[in-house]
């Protein structure tokens, strides 16, 4: 009875430790993070904030607010506001295939490619990032290629995944340093999403 | 590094670059017209084994000077663990990342592990770095041997 005792508490011990990567993730779970994280999710909510700093100064700010079909946005500078249509869903596959598909306004973004975990270095744990090689992404501008950071391969923590919710997050994140302004743009965002 | 090729292609225009230790050349061709160019061209890179980069790239007249974070990638799916190298400059110190050629004008850029061994390493990356509403991209190939 001891030894049972002994291995049960021993298996969920190993368990707590490989399962729980991000913050907020379930302290044990049955199903890979692979698993868990392959089949089709929509955006239940989400923030971006585009930072743009001079000289190491805040210059101003773009903050936007996604809800399942509707965003808002507002230029901390000018007080400019935007509002619309939002839609996001993106998939992944077991063998390591994504796509997504953006709907902003009147604009859309579409894009497909592979996805995998990035291994632990440093301080972070294994599996605990997602990273995303573009093959293809087309039909938004510049500005509105939110999720993809306006880049072909682009990084995201995931600080939850569950079986029926993923919340990605990327913190203060250096998306350029432009040689038209000098001015650094970072990039700050969180979407939950759910299947 | 100690030498490296590079192509850039749009629909209007491309560039094909041969780089050696200290410089580089480069055939500029847009639309039927061809120029030659050729300027200073060099990288120093540093990886830790703790994660992180350190990244100094020289290019004609203008240099980055930046570093960040390094990681190998998992290996999901039909993706081999450990052939990618991920990169993400978190911070510059000199230059821009918009125009220089390691680091694909990104903050965030992957590149493929050819050749692994104690003295040397050649990677090699592709795929779009730009494209806009109208279905145009352009596509950049880089390859680069380095040796301690």
């Amino acid at each position: 009875m001891k030894k049972k005792i002994f291995y049960c508490l021993t298996f969920l011990i190993v368990c707590a430790f490989s399962c729980k990567k991000g913050e907020n993730d379930p302290f044990i779970s049955l199903r890979t993070r692979k698993a868990r994280l392959s089949g089709e999710w929509h955006l239940a909510s989400g923030n971006l904030t585009l930072s743009y700093k001079k000289e190491g100064k805040n210059d101003y700010s773009e903050n936007y607010n996604f809800m399942e079909n509707y965003f808002t946005g507002v230029n901390s500078a000018t007080g400019e506001k935007w509002e619309g249509h939002f839609k996001f869903q993106i998939s992944f596959t077991k063998d390591g295939d994504f796509s997504f598909l953006q709907l902003i306004g009147s604009s859309n973004l579409s894009g497909n490619g592979t996805w995998d975990f990035l291994k632990g270095v440093g301080d972070y744990k294994n599996k605990e990032r997602l990273s995303f090689k573009s093959a293809a992404i087309g039909g938004g501008s510049f500005w509105i290629d939110t999720f993809n950071k306006s880049e072909n391969y682009f990084i995201y923590n995931i600080t939850e995944l569950k079986n029926k919710k993923l919340v990605l997050e990327t913190k203060e994140e250096l998306m350029k340093v432009s040689n038209a302004d000098s001015v650094c743009y970072y990039v700050t965002s969180k979407y939950t999403f759910v299947q | 590094m100690t030498s490296g090729k590079a192509l850039y292609h749009d629909p209007g225009s491309n560039v094909a670059y041969v780089f050696d230790a200290s410089s580089y050349t480069a055939n500029v061709r847009i639309g039927n017209k061809v120029q030659y160019k050729k300027g200073d061209y060099g990288i120093m890179l540093n990886i830790l084994g703790s994660g992180e980069f350190s990244l100094k790239e020289v290019y004609g007249p203008t240099t980055m000077n930046c570093s960040g974070e390094w990681n190998f990638n998992n290996g999901v799916g039909k993706q081999k663990q450990r052939i990618d190298a991920a990169f993400s400059i978190d911070n510059v110190k000199e230059g821009f990342t918009t125009e220089h050629l390691f680091n694909r004008t990104a903050s965030n850029f992957i590149y493929v592990i050819k050749e692994l061994r104690n003295k040397k390493l050649v990677i090699n990356s592709l795929g779009r770095i730009l494209s806009d509403t109208k279905g145009n991209y352009a596509t950049f190939t880089t390859e680069y041997t380095f040796e301690r």
